[in-house]
């Protein structure tokens, strides 16, 4: 079987979906990578600096960004130890299961964190009234 | 049979990125128990992330997070690219310009936390 260019040639089944977004995220990942050590840098700096940078991170926009992060880093850690375990020759058998239960408890977790991390304050805005109870 | 780019990289490099991808595992949870669940929540200031790295033992850690990071990113990025390049001049360019971004991403990064005081 040929896995060549996305969406072409190949046959979609949950390993392809497993694969797919498993490199979604990773590339995701390293774009925040990128912008983390450009943020941490700023430690260096002056304390004013980085103080000035954490409070613009907790603009609302951030705050909903790291749910994301969050997804990408859960999701990209839960199937890569799927897939070391399938390279380490555990489990090959079973790694269709493995991938399902990757992806129920990576929504599990994203909900969770995604409860605690959501800026919650926004509702009070009034625009929110009388659609809230 | 298809003749996989990657399969040249040699197994070590294959192996490197199952090792590397472990052992961020571990630093990570490690980092969030300490940073986030621990030291700061939601509100981090230069006060609380300054005492940490500032002291030697969080520095290799931090080091080490940060070099695993860059390998293991910037490698899969390879791992995708070789799957769709073909030409070995676009080869050549696209290794080069990852080696750039991890330069940077590593003079950048341990810039900051080796020589830190608080």
């Amino acid at each position: 079987m040929r896995l060549e260019i996305p969406f072409t040639k190949y046959a979609w089944h949950s390993g392809t979906i497993a694969w797919l977004l498993h490199r979604v995220t990773g590339g995701a990942l390293i774009f925040y990578l990128t912008l983390h050590v450009w943020v941490t840098h700023h430690l260096g700096k002056s304390p004013e600096e980085f103080d000035q940078m954490m409070k613009l991170l907790m603009h609302p926009a951030f705050r909903i960004g790291e749910i994301g992060l969050l997804a990408a880093i859960v999701y990209h850690s839960l199937n890569g130890m799927r897939v070391l375990l399938v390279d380490l020759g555990i489990g090959v058998r079973h790694q269709e299961k493995m991938f399902w239960w990757v992806i129920a408890l990576s929504f599990v977790l994203c909900v969770l964190g995604g409860l605690e991390l959501f800026p919650w304050y926004l509702l009070q805005n009034p625009i929110f009234k009388g659609l809230l109870p | 049979m298809h003749k996989y780019s990657y399969k040249n990289g040699g197994v070590f490099i294959w192996f490197l990125q199952r090792f590397s991808g472990f052992v961020l595992l571990g630093l990570l949870l490690t980092h969030m128990l300490v940073e986030h669940f621990t030291l700061g929540g939601h509100e981090l200031s230069y006060e609380l992330v300054a005492k940490r790295v500032a002291t030697p033992l969080w520095k290799i850690i931090d080091s080490l997070f940060l070099v695993l990071g860059v390998f293991h990113g910037l490698n899969g990025v390879w791992m995708i690219a070789s799957d769709y390049i073909k030409k070995d001049w676009l080869k050549v360019v696209v290794v080069s310009l990852l080696l750039c971004l991890a330069g940077i991403l590593l003079t950048l990064g341990l810039l900051t936390v080796i020589p830190f005081k608080a």
